[in-house]
């Protein structure tokens, strides 16, 4: 049985990955599970300067779910490189840097000044936060804007790139189609729903920032619809996540058309969840039969 | 740090809506006071998150390990409901501890005070245990609204102990800071640690730089990963960074630390 994955040059051990955002740069985790064993790493959002991110509270429970307003905090690309990049030297990990911005010289910046580095083996472009005022979001909702940057971009590295999709807009497909225009080779769906919880008593939005990011089980039926649907309109791979909290959740994204997965709110729950789910899509695997990943598809 | 399933060994109420819950601590790692640890309350997804709580108290012989909580909401609700052998999942332990974050100039200070507030009372009556070990003598100040609050079977006895209420139903009436304020320690070099809500520590900050004392915080903030990895937790800070987080970075931090307004 084979569990690997190709996206673009790179080969993934497995198909189940940590989710940005969830998972810091690695170390955190480190001591709590062997991330030898990911399929890859995707790192919190680094943009040029370091962000110190919202106000508090960020975080909320939903219903299944989590709203947060974290504001794309990070050390910045300097920090990044030397406070965080010898750990990631240390790793036997593929390790993907989501990079963020709020114009396309934001992420020209990183790419440049991280192009180098031998423990990066690919960037996901995060053009869908909807947790800050400038690009994120505006970005990743508008296809012409979404395939010059994956454009310009594509011409500044070798490395994968992989594009991740908002769910918030109306025909998804045609933001994959631009980003798949624009060179990516691969896309990941999806980035967190737009939410907003209010507390009654204070009358305002419990989150200062007001309309904040949805995430966990509570999204998954959205992810796997996304991953369905964008799976059907490009022919690069297309990565599914949101809301996996089990083997059996994973498996609807692959037979969805999903090539990779990963996690991110169940990391918060279980952080052994990556792997338990690599285990579950194994067995399954074998109970069913399949040989490779790309068994999963065509059956929908 | 470590993830574990633990068994319950004992759940009893303290006070009113207030419960102590001891489990056995199966891992070498010895927590101190001020860490604490993450609870996955059920199997469901809702509550989704796992929730935090301070260690109370720790009993090296038996490995028994103790939190005490507020049934606050759904989570802490259904960790009251539990019983004695049921299995808990737990992170932990997580954080920094006060012996970790007190300078040695402090630490070897002859007057301690140990100021808890409601649900802060948990890790401040493990710190003044551990202050009693280490032969420090602790003055322990609890705030309470009301008398049926005050967590009399986890106090102990030999410890010097002050409750405050604010309706007077029990010891002083008013609160931890007033009774700083009217019984004035001429201690310069007193520490005071606090944990309890964000006003009551504020105060304990301001009376200790009013007063030229030492203070420590251990804040509390919504968490997610507990392990310093989403950066949810944060709490502003004076220095250059601006933001800390309570999981990792804290939660106790020194009181000058923290931006208070
Ligand atoms: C470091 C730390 C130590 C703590 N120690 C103790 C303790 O020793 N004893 C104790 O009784 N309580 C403690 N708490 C608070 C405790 O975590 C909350 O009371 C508990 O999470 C409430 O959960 P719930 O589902 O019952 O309530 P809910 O109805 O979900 O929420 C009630 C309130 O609890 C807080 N809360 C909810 N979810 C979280 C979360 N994931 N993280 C943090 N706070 C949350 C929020 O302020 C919320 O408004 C601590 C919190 C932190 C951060
Ligand atoms: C606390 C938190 C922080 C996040 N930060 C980022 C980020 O920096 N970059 C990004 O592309 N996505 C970020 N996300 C989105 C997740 O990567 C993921 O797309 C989303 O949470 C859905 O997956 P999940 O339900 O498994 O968490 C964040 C999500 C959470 C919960
Ligand atoms: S709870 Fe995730 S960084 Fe503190």
């Amino acid at each position: 049985m084979d569990l690997t994955v190709k996206i673009g040059s790179i080969m993934m051990s497995n198909p189940v990955g940590t989710a940005s955002g969830t998972f810091g740069f690695g170390e955190e985790y480190g001591e709590l599970i062997d991330l030898s064993r990911l399929g890859a790493i995707y790192t919190k959002a680094l943009t040029p300067e370091a962000r110190p991110g919202n106000a508090v509270p960020r975080l909320v429970e939903t219903p299944s779910g989590i709203l947060n307003s974290i504001g794309l905090a990070n050390p910045g690309v300097e920090r990044f490189l030397t406070e965080k990049v010898p750990f990631l030297d240390t790793l036997n990990t593929t390790v993907i840097l989501n990079v963020s911005g709020s114009t396309e010289d934001d992420y020209r910046t990183v790419l440049e000044k991280t192009g180098n580095l031998s423990c990066i083996d690919g960037y996901e472009i995060n053009i869908s936060c909807p947790n800050v005022k400038h690009g994120g979001l505006a970005f990743g909702t508008d296809p012409v804007q979404v395939e010059t940057l994956t454009a310009s971009l594509r011409k500044m590295t070798q490395k994968p790139l992989i594009v991740k999709l908002t769910p918030n807009v109306t025909d998804i497909s045609v933001i994959a189609k631009a980003a798949e225009a624009g060179g990516a080779d691969a896309v990941s769906c999806i980035n967190t729903v737009r939410g907003m919880v209010i507390d009654t008593r204070k009358r305002r939005s419990v989150i200062p920032a007001g309309i904040a990011g949805l995430s966990g089980p509570a999204v998954r039926p959205v992810g796997v619809a996304a991953t369905y649907t964008v799976s059907r309109s490009v022919s690069i791979p297309v990565i599914g996540l949101g809301g996996i909290m089990c083997a059996d959740d994973a498996i609807q994204y692959l037979l969805a058309g999903a090539s990779a997965v990963q996690v991110g709110t169940g990391l918060f729950v279980d952080p052994r969840l990556p792997l338990k789910v690599a285990e579950g899509i194994e067995d399954y695997m074998s109970e069913n039969g399949m040989e490779k990943i790309e068994d999963f598809h065509g059956f929908l | 740090m470590q993830q574990f399933f633990s068994q319950i060994q004992n759940l009893n109420p303290v006070a009113t809506g207030y419960f102590r819950l001891d489990f056995h601590w199966p891992i070498d790692e010895v927590p101190r006071a001020g860490q604490f640890l993450t609870i996955r309350v059920g199997d469901v997804s809702s509550p989704l998150l796992r929730r935090p709580f301070a260690l109370s108290a720790f009993d090296s012989s038996s490995r028994t390990a103790s939190i005490i909580f507020q049934k606050i909401g759904k989570a802490t609700e259904l960790l009251s409901e539990m019983n004695p052998g049921d299995p808990i999942d737990i992170l932990g332990p997580l954080g920094n501890s006060f012996s970790q974050k007190v300078t040695a100039m402090d630490a070897g200070k002859k007057n301690h005070i140990v100021v808890a507030g409601g649900i802060g009372t948990g890790p401040m009556l493990y710190l003044a245990d551990e202050l009693k070990r280490e032969k420090k003598d602790p003055l322990l100040i609890i705030g309470c609204r009301s008398e049926h609050l005050v967590p009399y079977p986890a106090l102990d006895n030999s410890i010097r102990t002050i409750i405050c209420t604010d309706d007077g139903s029990a010891g002083f009436k008013g609160n931890v800071v007033d009774y700083m304020k009217s019984n004035p320690d001429p201690d310069s070099g007193t520490v005071i640690y606090s944990c309890g809500p964000k006003p009551m520590l504020m105060g304990c900050q301001n009376y200790a730089e009013e007063t030229g004392k030492s203070s420590y915080v251990s804040l509390e903030e919504v968490m997610a990963c507990g392990v310093g990895a989403c950066m949810g937790c944060t709490c502003e800070t004076t220095d250059e960074k601006k933001y800390a987080r309570v999981c990792k970075d804290g939660p106790v931090f020194s009181g000058g630390e923290i931006k208070w307004t």
